[in-house]
């Protein structure tokens, strides 16, 4: 299951970075396929997958949903505001629980996730939240990741790791400082 | 709100809600065994009445540069040591090897290869560019794990876990697992000492992270291998590579290395009531300590010995030292080496030689003495010649006995074995 999550959230990952893909999502579904091979072929013994699962990690079952939901939304050549939503909270949570996963601090965020009760209740008590606010992607990514998580789906251990990643926090990041800078621009040549 | 929508709220209110109360189960109702107890060494009676004190070298002269050596004593009664060893250290060429050791004969069998970065990565599907330290033992249930340390990319603050485990002490092995155990891209856990373990039969392996913060941590595995959780023995950036001293089912102490670059470059020590679940703030001890590895036991009455380089600066010596008082202060017992005196003065390739040559006479069992002193000048002479004496790994095994094995001047792994008898005269 790990693997097979892998390859999906990685061929996910780059289908989205794929020009194909914004031009003609159904084209671009169609390269898929393509990419996931890749991801298995050996170059010199090495795949491409083990290299990205060995630098990176998994990726969590929360980015996943969210590349699921990003390319979903490219079908209409924008980002919809469920995935902005989740972007936006991904960042604001990300940025907290990284900045106390560097051992700065003596709260270790990073231990609530193997077996307390507090990270579920709080994940749960999130997805409900969202759902009533109509972040839809959000209350999906945060149930896949509790089921996922109980489930063993993923070799980690911990919560966190099915709800959160770096990749996860980077792209946002980015990603919103991009659209910022675009925003910027335009009101700038206006 | 129309009824469809409601009932659709309402449907949706209750999976949410279930689906929270089943991942929270396993915490609120505690199905799950938590370890609470540290188990207890038994108590080890040493047979030979002779003082001894033996030497030999563990490895061949090939690869040239070695490091990072542990023991482990096998319920068959053989030992087994792990180590790296490549052109050099961090080299994508470094591989860990092992060797046995017959005690009714004090011979090490020839080494043999037990792990590649490239059978790491077909084992785990991840990609591993080079390894580091290894760290051998025997788990409760009799099988013999080596945890060790592989890197993807970059230095070793970017490490890695891999677990290998054999049901047939070494005879086969399974494919290694990665361990997760870090959440940003599961970066920066190392090894270095010898674990504890728990009535549960869970194993709490002492690790540290090195890759913002240095701190030490406890990492908890089940028996089958599972990572149980992580507990981290301290915050910052100052500790590095804990050795865990078990006293009573809940007590136990751990001293580290001081990662911290301000002086006083002393040993630190902390403490926990409650099975490693928390410890104390950290107090430096006045052992002094060079950032360099240390290894730690505890005998049967209450008494501490310890192995470590006891000076602030270089890796010059590697003394023997004991504690009456749980560890805040140390007294040397016995010198195993000693090159301090030339900290200021460190000779050249032929001051070094001939150094180098009354050395070899205490070795013990060695490769042809040209090639010792070959590979230790390549490792240690540019231009001038400083020796290394480090990482040091101290175990008993089942006859009393204390094996000492450590890196010898970055070109072997020596092993030490001494009785109870030998140590009595030096307390």
């Amino acid at each position: 299951m790990p693997t097979f999550l892998a390859t999906l959230s990685y061929g996910l990952a780059l289908a989205c970075v794929f020009p194909g893909f914004r031009a003609d999502s159904r084209r671009g579904v169609l390269l898929a396929l393509p990419i996931l091979v890749c991801l298995h072929l050996p170059v010199s013994g090495i795949t491409l997958l083990s290299v990205l699962r060995g630098a990176l990690g998994d990726l969590s079952l929360a980015t996943l949903v969210f590349l699921a939901s990003l390319l979903h939304g490219r079908e209409e050549n924008r980002m919809t505001s469920r995935s902005r939503r989740f972007q936006q909270v991904s960042i604001f949570l990300g940025s907290l629980f990284f900045l106390f996963s560097f051992g700065y601090s003596p709260v270790d965020v990073y231990a609530w996730g193997y077996q307390a009760a507090a990270l579920p209740l709080l994940a749960g008590g999130l997805a409900l939240f969202a759902w009533f606010f109509g972040w839809r992607t959000l209350t999906v990514a945060l149930l896949l990741g509790m089921a996922g998580w109980r489930l063993h789906w993923l070799d980690s251990p911990n919560l966190w790791d099915y709800l959160l990643d770096a990749p996860l926090l980077v792209s946002c990041l980015v990603h919103g400082l991009v659209k910022r800078i675009g925003a910027f621009h335009r009101i700038i040549n206006r | 709100m129309s009824g469809k929508r409601l009932l659709h709220h309402a449907g949706m209110t209750v999976l949410i809600a279930a689906l929270t109360l089943w991942t929270a189960w396993p915490a609120l109702f505690r199905t799950q065994s938590v370890p609470t107890r540290f188990a207890i060494p038994l108590p080890l009676l040493s047979t030979n009445v002779a003082p001894r004190l033996t030497s030999a070298l563990i490895n061949q002269a090939e690869p040239a540069r070695v490091h990072a050596a542990s023991i482990a004593a096998l319920p068959d009664g053989r030992l087994l040591s792990v180590w790296f060893g490549g052109q050099r250290e961090g080299g994508t060429d470094v591989k860990i090897y092992a060797a046995d050791y017959q005690p009714e004969q004090n011979l090490w069998s020839p080494q043999r290869l037990l792990a590649t970065p490239e059978q790491t990565t077909a084992d785990t599907g991840r990609f591993t560019r080079k390894l580091g330290n290894p760290v051998v033992f025997v788990t409760p249930k009799g099988e013999l794990w080596v945890i060790y340390v592989g890197v993807a990319l970059g230095g070793w603050a970017t490490s890695q876990l891999n677990l290998l485990r054999s049901q047939d002490l070494g005879a086969s092995w399974l494919p290694a697992k990665r361990l997760i155990t870090s959440p940003f891209l599961n970066l920066s856990t190392l090894v270095k000492a010898y674990p504890v373990f728990f009535e549960n039969g869970d194993i709490g392996l002492p690790v540290y992270y090195e890759m913002a913060g240095k701190l030490g941590e406890l990492l908890t595995l089940t028996p089958e291998g599972e990572v149980r959780n992580i507990t981290r023995m301290d915050h910052g950036a100052r500790s590095l590579q804990p050795v865990v001293l078990v006293e009573s089912p809940t007590r136990a102490i751990a001293l580290m290395r001081d990662g911290d670059g301000r002086p006083p470059h002393r040993v630190w020590r902390t403490e926990t009531e409650d099975a490693g679940r928390s410890w104390s703030p950290l107090v430096s001890t006045d052992l002094p300590n060079p950032n360099s590895a240390l290894t730690a036991l505890r005998l049967e009455d209450g008494r501490l010995l310890a192995v470590a380089n006891d000076t602030e600066d270089e890796r010059l010596r590697l003394s023997l030292l004991s504690s009456v008082d749980d560890g805040w202060s140390w007294r040397v017992i016995h010198r195993f080496e000693d090159k301090q005196r030339f900290l200021d003065h460190l000779p050249d390739k032929t001051v070094f030689r001939a150094l180098l040559a009354d050395d070899l006479k205490r070795l013990g069992n060695t490769p042809p003495l040209a090639t010792v002193a070959q590979n230790a000048e390549r490792n240690l002479c540019r231009p001038t010649c400083g020796w290394q004496y480090d990482y040091p790994y101290l175990i008993r095994s089942a006859d009393g006995d204390f094996h000492l094995v450590y890196t010898w001047n970055r070109s072997f792994i020596r092993h030490l074995r001494f009785n109870r008898v030998w140590l009595e005269e030096k307390l």
